[in-house]
């Protein structure tokens, strides 16, 4: 390409952005919109929430990249998902979809719908279509988050108490100031940090996996129905890291929520996920029970990801790695994303990128290798 | 917390020690002293008459001997007489403290006023037209020359539209008294505040904007939006909180200049301040006046550097001295 084609083409990609970024700043200025726009029907009602064709973008200066592109999952009331992947490939930009937490208005979502079952409210609303008034109810109280690193996601210069309160406070509108107090002890209680003064401590005067217990609290302070957990042990020691699943564990039974577990420890998600979804640049290319990834991996990639984990007991000089990086998300090729890392490729890998078929009713699979298992079942 | 004030106290003296000598030994080294700038040109005045009014004034010792001098003197709280003005030093300067405080600490509050929430939407709306008028107006103030841009603004507002006076601080033989005095003074500031707030905002404005940009990718920002919080609480408690640390140092520094006076616009608008009186002992030579205005700015700039410090642990938890 020639330097004038490039600057060509860079004028198109901002003439492109600058008109996604007035009709985002447009639908964001909106705060409130009737209930029609955003409210719709679960396709099955046993869901907490429904992925359909979720397409999450970024219009940056160099490209638009597709970091979520038609990924459809769906979780179960009071079950445990786990999201699977190298990092990039869409795990994190999936659930800061749903928390509508995207950095605007460079990431948006393009396209595609989060269906949320408000099983309080006896509806189901669509989380894209939301306008911000309606997000703030959610956000926090229905769907809450626990971030990655626990040293960060605290702010340095309020109390832990100031912050527990402040979320409970927000939505419990009508609770008096001593039992909003109380509930902040109540939750300390429920992470097993509480202490007579610990709503006076900051941040700064925890370790780094009593911070994350805070955050914890924070996030089932409201009793949510769903708890988005992106990669919630990746920052702590191992030890630690036991204690904190066990806890999270026990309690979403307590509480009787649903976990999206984001992470690319399959240790982690052997131990916690009762369904497991495998992403790769951006699409979903696995998913099943954890049982059916775990002992009948289909995919290439969850094969590679499978070997490349460490196992106790047997011994090998080097681990086994995945060659290759994940492809440039600006230009994506045509064909399967894993092609040019596979080492299992077909034929049939040259054409068009592959359908997810099922290999059974829970287990499904993107790959051109699995198409005659299907046939030869049938 | 009190130990560490004891300690940055004692500090502090001998950093003004050390500055006295600096400051002494550069206010004599300047070519042309008080004696031969007075009598400059005047064919009456024979070389043993110079030499007299030297030994008077104090001038014929050297550095090391006027600065001894100097300090004892300065010790026992006298900082001497100023040449010029014929009063003790501490005289001199609070009868010309009124107009360039009143000059810099009403622009300087605008100055906050101003900064911080135009700096906080230019961050919001960072890369949007807002931002970059914003923007563009902060380095334009910062790039005008004070000069230039009273200029301007005297010929329209003074000359063209006539609604304010040109100079000066009262008008004169007018007599007024009372409210209408204070009216008066109003309308004589006006103008030197507008110069004043226009060139020392860029500086503020930029400065929380990096800030505010800096704080609003952190992930405590993140958080608090996750719990639900309303876009405004997320600004206005959780992002404006941080950002308050590294600004709150920044006003600390800016005490000393509430009393060293914009030297320039002050000249401009024949304010009878500090900052001109200053220029004008510098011109002449008074070095009892320079000597005590400097050590005066010199206290002034350590005070301000300590209570910036103090506020610091105040607004950061994790600072303990």
């Amino acid at each position: 390409m020639t330097a004038k084609e490039q600057k060509q083409r860079l004028k198109e990609i901002k003439k492109f952005n600058a008109k996604k970024y007035k009709e985002y700043n447009k639908n964001q200025r909106r705060k409130r919109a009737p209930e029609s726009e955003y409210v719709t029907k679960m396709a099955d009602n046993d869901n907490i929430i429904e992925f359909d064709d979720l397409k999450t973008y970024f219009y940056t200066d160099i490209g638009t990249v597709k970091a979520v592109d038609g990924v459809s999952f769906e979780i179960k009331r009071g079950k445990t998902i786990g999201v699977v992947g190298e990092s990039g490939c869409g795990k994190s930009v999936t659930s800061l979809s749903v928390m509508g937490l995207l950095q605007g208005p460079t990431g948006q979502v393009a396209g595609g719908s989060i269906r949320f079952n408000q099983v309080g409210k006896n509806r189901a609303v669509d989380l894209t279509k939301l306008p911000v008034k309606e997000y703030e109810k959610i956000r926090g109280n229905e769907i809450s988050m626990i971030f990655q690193e626990p040293m960060t996601t605290l702010n340095p210069v309020f109390t832990i108490g100031d912050q527990l309160m402040e979320c409970i406070a927000l939505h419990n509108p009508n609770m008096k100031k001593k039992d909003i107090e109380a509930r902040a002890l109540e939750t300390l209680e429920m992470v097993g940090i509480k202490r007579d003064g610990m709503l006076d401590l900051y941040p700064h005067e925890l370790s780094g996996g009593m911070r994350q217990r805070v955050v914890i609290a924070m996030a089932l302070s409201c009793n949510p129905q769903l708890i988005i957990a992106d990669e919630p042990t990746t920052a702590l020691d191992v030890t630690i890291q036991a204690q904190i699943l066990d806890l999270l564990r026990e309690l979403k039974d307590k509480i009787n929520a649903s976990i999206m577990l984001i992470t690319h420890d399959l240790g982690v998600v052997a131990e916690m996920a009762d369904y497991v979804v495998v992403m790769y640049a951006g699409r979903i290319v696995e998913q099943g029970t954890a049982d059916d990834i775990f002992h009948h991996p289909a995919h290439p990639y969850t094969i590679g990801l499978m070997k490349s984990k460490p196992m106790l007991g047997e011994h090998v000089d080097r681990l086994y790695s995945i060659p290759g990086n994940v492809p440039n998300p600006i230009n994506l090729p045509e064909h399967c994303y894993f092609k040019n890392r596979c080492e299992m490729c077909v034929d049939k890998c040259e054409g068009a990128y592959p359908e997810l078929i099922s290999l059974s009713e829970t287990h499904k699979v993107s790959c051109y290798l699995r198409e005659n298992e299907v046939k030869g079942e049938n | 917390m009190r130990q560490y004030i004891i300690k940055r106290v004692v500090v502090s003296f001998i950093v003004l020690f050390l500055v006295s000598i600096l400051l002494y030994s550069i206010a004599r080294s300047v070519p042309g002293d008080y004696v031969a700038n007075v009598t400059g040109g005047n064919p009456n005045i024979t070389p043993e008459m110079q030499q007299r009014m030297r030994e008077l004034y104090g001038l014929d010792k050297g550095i090391f001997e006027g600065y001894v001098s100097w300090l004892k003197d300065a010790l026992h709280g006298d900082l001497g007489t100023s040449f010029k003005y014929q009063k003790p030093v501490v005289e001199v300067i609070k009868s010309y403290m009124a107009p360039t405080f009143a000059l810099a600490f009403i622009s300087m509050v605008l100055e906050i006023l101003l900064a911080i929430p135009l700096g906080i939407i230019a961050a919001r709306k960072q890369y949007s037209m807002t931002d970059y008028t914003i923007v563009a107006i902060a380095i334009m103030g910062i790039s005008l020359p004070s000069f230039f841009f009273a200029s301007v603004l005297r010929r329209w507002l003074s000359i063209g539209l006539g609604i304010l006076p040109i100079s000066g601080m009262v008008t004169a033989r007018a007599n007024y008294q009372g409210f209408d005095l204070f009216i008066d003074y109003a309308k004589h500031f006006t103008l030197p505040i507008i110069v004043f707030v226009i060139n020392g905002i860029g500086g503020l404005l930029r400065y929380v904007r990096t800030n505010m940009l800096e704080v609003l990718s952190a992930d405590y920002v993140r958080t608090a939006r996750a719990k639900g919080l309303p876009e405004r609480k997320v600004i206005g408690k959780h992002a404006f909180r941080n950002t308050l640390i590294p600004i709150v140092t920044m006003v600390g520094g800016m005490i000393p200049s509430l009393f060293s006076g914009a030297v320039i616009t002050e000249g401009i608008f024949s304010l009878e301040g500090l900052g001109r009186v200053a220029l004008d002992s510098v011109y002449n030579g008074d070095i009892p006046y320079l000597m005590g205005f400097n050590m005066f700015i010199a206290v002034l700039t350590l005070i301000g550097t300590l209570i910036s410090d103090i506020l610091y642990a105040v607004v950061d938890p994790r600072v303990r001295y």
